[in-house]
């Protein structure tokens, strides 16, 4: 049991810190640079994200086992995949926008951005590729939504200081914004060893 | 006449003018990701133009079959049935390339590139006009890649194309933060500034000006100009 | 059924602005109720399911194409990481260690046996690093190979794969351990995870590889 919750505990904190999902392993770039500038934007945008994250892998895990892989459909993957979640994700809109207006009205105008966000269809098919146990998936797919969390909430920060610097005029606008991510993305090379100290 | 003076300018606006990577900012994620290499840019730059012109080439031609209101979600399965097809392809004859990828290479469904010529100009030209487009577009996102994957080799690792370079590695070490991924967003950062400051120039608009429009999300995006709400198609 | 205003705005929320198509479905909207059903549900509805169909049905027919070359391709792959491990095999044999693992048998032209070779995983950095282990019939390391290691940092991690760490392996024999371990490996630079993680892959390989050559397990 114990060795359980320490190799899940590893993969958390590995999709989180070390193998970062924007910062590492370079998923879900658009959202990042672009919904980044405030952050209450930003809160609600990753939660969006790990919400339809942990649904998708809900959803895709029992169809990738057992009707894909028992009768050898496995090249149909990615369609079934980026279906599943952009009907999720339909899903998820109409069912908050009737039963939970408060909650629609915070994360609803993200919704329909995560489609294309590849870090759910990236984290999906990373779970299939290093062919997790159930629960493996779903603490990877939390872990790896978290580590988008604390990578924008990060980042709103940092932009949020640079908003009235004076920056060189070829630099303004998105070039000073990629600078200041390899910035927060060199913070993170830091964290290096931290997890495999931990739970080693 | 003027036709094909036109069909030639749908065909070089995607090299500098409207180029995917550094003026529309798109696709940027295997942009940063795949960047580490010559090699690795190219496969992936090859690859993305053979999504790209054929989903362009089969949406142009079913613009007036496919219903409106489900449009979105038919364009998504066309291009994840050519991203598998390509995929098949590559790991049956190009293994090395196959491996080189991983999963950027079926993650080229979420490219906003492919997905964003196909609704912002496949749907309303005809075939000659939207391949013409895709493979401008293709080859422009190919040789942005290719040159930041060339700046991060080379002073990243000191090769290029996996050749080694002289004096690299002996005289001079490679720097090797360009390969790690504070590099990746540094050299793109730098290479959008040359871009913006080539255009500003020309007096024309910088890539954030430009940028959010080509996207497909542009116009339900909460830090867009133009939102209107949260209902979705 | 949608009103066609309330059509054009959902269309609008995730197209382009400068999308003149949302116009196509004003007309339906104008015709009696059961032919607007028609178009409103069903005609959409069928037509992804078509598309659908028609996507899945190439798939298909392109799996099955590239099925043989795709299978021959992960043959060549397995058998060069074997060879280039066991550079004077002729042949070689698959087998099944008593753990469940597969290794295989090195022979030469005349059918003796020259050497074994397994291929194991352990934990990098990001992620599993596969490496395979060629070891002559005394149990000494031949060579090591670092199959993938895609989850480890370009140019810290996957280093590993580089000769001048893997030869240190060559001619040696088990248990490996880094020198901070106490051990006689030199990790790579700034990759000490990413360089135990391949001393651990290659002690598995040694133990599943010493299981079977220990036991007098040769096949004949």
């Amino acid at each position: 049991m114990i060795h359980i919750t320490k190799e899940l505990a590893a993969i958390f904190f590995t999709a989180v810190l070390t193998q970062n999902f924007v910062l590492a392993k370079f998923l879900g770039i658009c959202p990042f640079l672009g919904v980044s500038k405030k952050l209450h934007t930003a809160v609600g945008m990753s939660l969006a994200v790990i919400f339809v994250m942990a649904l998708a892998t809900c959803a895709t895990y029992p169809i990738n086992k057992y009707l894909l892989e028992t009768n050898g459909l496995t090249f149909l993957q990615t369609l079934v995949f980026i279906l599943v979640i952009a009907a999720l994700v339909q899903l998820v809109e109409i069912a908050l926008k009737r039963f939970l207006k408060p909650l629609y009205r915070s994360l609803g105008i993200y919704l329909p951005l995560i489609t294309t966000n590849c870090a759910v269809l990236g984290v999906v098919l990373l779970n299939v590729t290093r062919q997790y146990t159930f629960a493996q998936a779903m603490v990877n797919s939390v872990g790896g939504g978290a580590g988008f969390l604390l990578a924008m909430v990060l980042f709103a920060g940092v932009r949020s200081r640079m908003e009235h610097d004076d920056i060189p005029k070829a630099l303004r606008g998105l070039p000073s914004t990629l600078i200041a991510a390899s910035l927060v993305a060199l913070s993170f090379l830091g964290l290096g060893g931290v997890v495999e100290k931990i739970f080693a | 006449m003027t036709e094909r003076v036109s069909y030639l300018r749908e065909l070089t606006k995607g090299f500098l003018r409207e180029n995917p990577t550094l003026r529309l900012v798109l696709g940027t994620c295997p942009t940063l990701a795949i960047s580490i290499s010559v090699t690795g840019a190219l496969g992936m730059g090859a690859a993305a133009t053979a999504v790209l012109l054929c989903s362009n080439v089969v949406i142009s031609a079913l613009r007036s079959v496919i219903p409106d209101k489900v449009r979105i979600p038919a364009y998504i399965t066309i291009i994840a049935g050519l991203v598998t097809v390509v995929q098949l392809l590559v790991k049956a004859f190009l293994p090395a390339i196959d491996a080189a990828l991983g999963i950027y290479l079926p993650l080229i469904t979420v490219n906003c590139i492919i997905l964003g010529r196909a609704d912002g100009y496949a749907n309303s030209h005809n075939i000659p006009a939207a391949a013409c487009d895709a493979l401008g577009m293709g080859v422009g996102f190919t040789g942005a890649l290719c040159l930041m994957g060339a700046v991060r080799e080379v002073l990243g690792a000191g090769s290029f194309a996996g050749h080694s370079l002289p004096f690299w590695g002996t005289t001079v070490s490679p720097i090797l933060i360009f390969l790690l991924p504070p590099g990746g967003f540094f050299v793109y950062g730098l290479l959008i500034a040359v871009a913006n400051r080539i255009s500003q120039k020309k007096g024309k608009p910088t890539a954030e000006e430009a940028g959010c429009a080509g996207c497909v999300c542009a116009a339900s995006c909460p830090d867009g100009k133009k939102n209107k709400g949260g209902d979705t198609a | 059924m949608p009103k066609p205003k309330k059509t054009t705005a959902k269309n609008n929320a995730i197209a382009p602005a400068d999308n003149a198509s949302p116009q196509k479905d004003n007309s339906s909207a104008v015709a009696d109720s059961k032919e607007s059903v028609v178009s409103a549900i069903l005609r959409p509805a069928l037509s992804l399911f078509l598309i659908s169909l028609v996507v899945a049905g190439i798939l298909a027919l392109v799996y099955n194409i590239t099925k043989e070359p795709i299978a021959q391709a992960l043959a060549r792959e397995a058998n060069r990481a074997r060879q280039s491990v066991l550079p004077a095999a002729v042949s070689f044999e698959t087998k099944m260690a008593p753990g469940g693992e597969t290794y295989d048998v090195a022979y030469d032209a005349a059918g003796s046996v020259i050497g074994y070779a397994a291929q194991t995983k352990a934990k990098g950095y990001g992620g599993d690093i596969l490496v395979m282990v060629g070891l002559d019939p005394d149990g000494a390391v031949l060579a090591v190979q670092v199959i993938a290691c895609s989850d480890e940092t370009p140019g810290l991690g996957q280093n590993v794969k580089k000769e001048s760490f893997l030869d240190q392996f060559a001619g040696q024999r088990g248990p490996f351990a880094l020198k901070k371990a106490g051990g006689r490996i030199d990790g790579v630079t700034s990759a000490t995870y990413s360089s135990a993680g391949t001393a651990a892959a290659v002690n598995e390989a040694l133990r599943i590889l010493d299981s079977v050559r220990t036991k007098g397990g040769l096949p004949s």
